[in-house]
């Protein structure tokens, strides 16, 4: 059995095939495929040019993203001292009569028109419509608008609300829609 | 061409002798593939990889040791490397309770076979086997080291090889006895 294995192996070891036919190309093929990425090509260069052109495109839709946030941001503070002073209980008529303000997809592009929620205070739609034809007194303030839905909790205590401050809490309602909301949504 | 010089060109990027380089070491580079692979379409996808990590590697050869030696050895790294592949999600189907029936076969000093059978009988036997025989029969490797490079242990490693001689004997017997005439 000795021999036989030892035989084997020796015949193994010196067998060497001719190998397949363009198996060379196959080679050269594959060599060619791996530099390829690496190396100048048109091919690269197309990727790198869809790749810049990507990122740029990704970048200035963020850029202008945050402009706009800024610009929100920096009219704020105006909407909410002139809205502070309205008196409570026309909220209660806002919630009444026209809640599906606040929550229709109309109710936004008013509001980038300049519009304020001063506009969906009105009793009824008729008065509402009037006045959202009022040129715009208050400027841009898109996050009240949004959360007029949440005036329940001005409603069950209106006339009790206080705002003392205005201008301290206009610095901690940034971002924070409920308060804001409590400032301008009358 | 002397071989070092042939190196150096394959080295600056010739293709002549690129050529060159594989007509001369083809042959081995393909044997050895055949040995380790399933079938010859394995082969052929190892025998790739083995020229074209030769061709990138060819900077990192000192001419300390043989050329044909370290071409050798790149191709039975490859061939491992391919190994340790298929084992991958693949579960471990390959031990039996034949361990035995290798030493008690008769002794025959006859067996008569042509590369190509025996090729075939070794190809099929299970991956581990054949890799464990190659190393150890072939290539000359101590079952230590064979431990070390297929991450298995030493006792493992000696299973298989015995296992892998009894499959081997059985088959190539049993090539031979289909070939005697059946004298009346």
């Amino acid at each position: 059995m000795e021999e036989l294995m030892n035989k084997v192996a020796n015949d193994l070891k010196n067998f060497a095939p001719q190998a397949p036919a363009g198996m060379e190309e196959r080679i050269q093929k594959a060599m060619a495929k791996k530099k390829s990425f690496w190396t100048f090509s048109w091919y690269t260069l197309n990727v790198y040019v869809v790749g810049f052109l990507g990122i740029g495109a990704i970048a200035w839709m963020l850029s202008m993203r945050t402009s706009k946030v800024d610009v929100a941001q920096v009219n704020a503070p105006q909407g909410n001292t002139e809205v502070s002073i309205q008196p409570a209980p026309e909220v209660k008529n806002v919630q009444n009569d026209a809640p599906s303000n606040s929550t229709t997809p109309s109710a936004k592009p008013a509001v980038e028109k300049g519009l304020s929620t001063v506009q969906v205070i009105p009793a009824d739609m008729e008065a509402l419509h009037e006045y959202s034809e009022v040129p715009p007194q208050v400027t841009v303030d898109v996050p009240p608008v949004a959360e007029v839905a949440e005036s329940t909790e001005i409603q069950k205590m209106p006339e009790e609300i206080q705002v003392p401050k205005p201008k301290s809490e206009v610095v901690k309602a940034k971002g924070r829609t409920l308060k804001l909301t409590r400032l301008t949504g009358k | 061409m002397e071989e070092n010089k042939l190196i150096q060109s394959c080295v600056s990027g010739d293709k002549s002798a690129q050529h060159l380089l594989y007509k001369k070491y083809s042959t081995l580079v393909f044997g050895i593939c055949l040995r380790y692979a399933k079938n010859k379409m394995e082969a052929e996808d190892t025998m790739q990889e083995v020229f074209v990590k030769i061709y990138n590697h060819l900077k990192d050869y000192q001419s300390a040791g043989s050329f044909e030696g370290w071409v050798r050895r790149i191709a039975v790294n490859a061939a491992i490397t391919s190994y340790r592949k298929s084992l991958k999600g693949r579960f471990q189907d390959e031990i039996d309770d034949r361990s035995e029936y290798a030493s008690s076969l008769v002794e025959h000093h006859d067996v008569d076979y042509t590369m190509e059978e025996l090729l075939s009988c070794v190809q099929a036997l299970p991956d581990g086997y054949r890799t464990v025989f190659n190393l150890y029969a072939v290539e000359g490797f101590k079952h230590k080291e064979i431990a070390e490079m297929l991450q298995i242990d030493v006792n493992t490693s000696k299973s298989q090889f015995s296992r892998a001689k009894g499959h081997l004997q059985k088959a190539l017997l049993e090539m031979s006895a289909r070939k005697i005439p059946v004298v009346e």
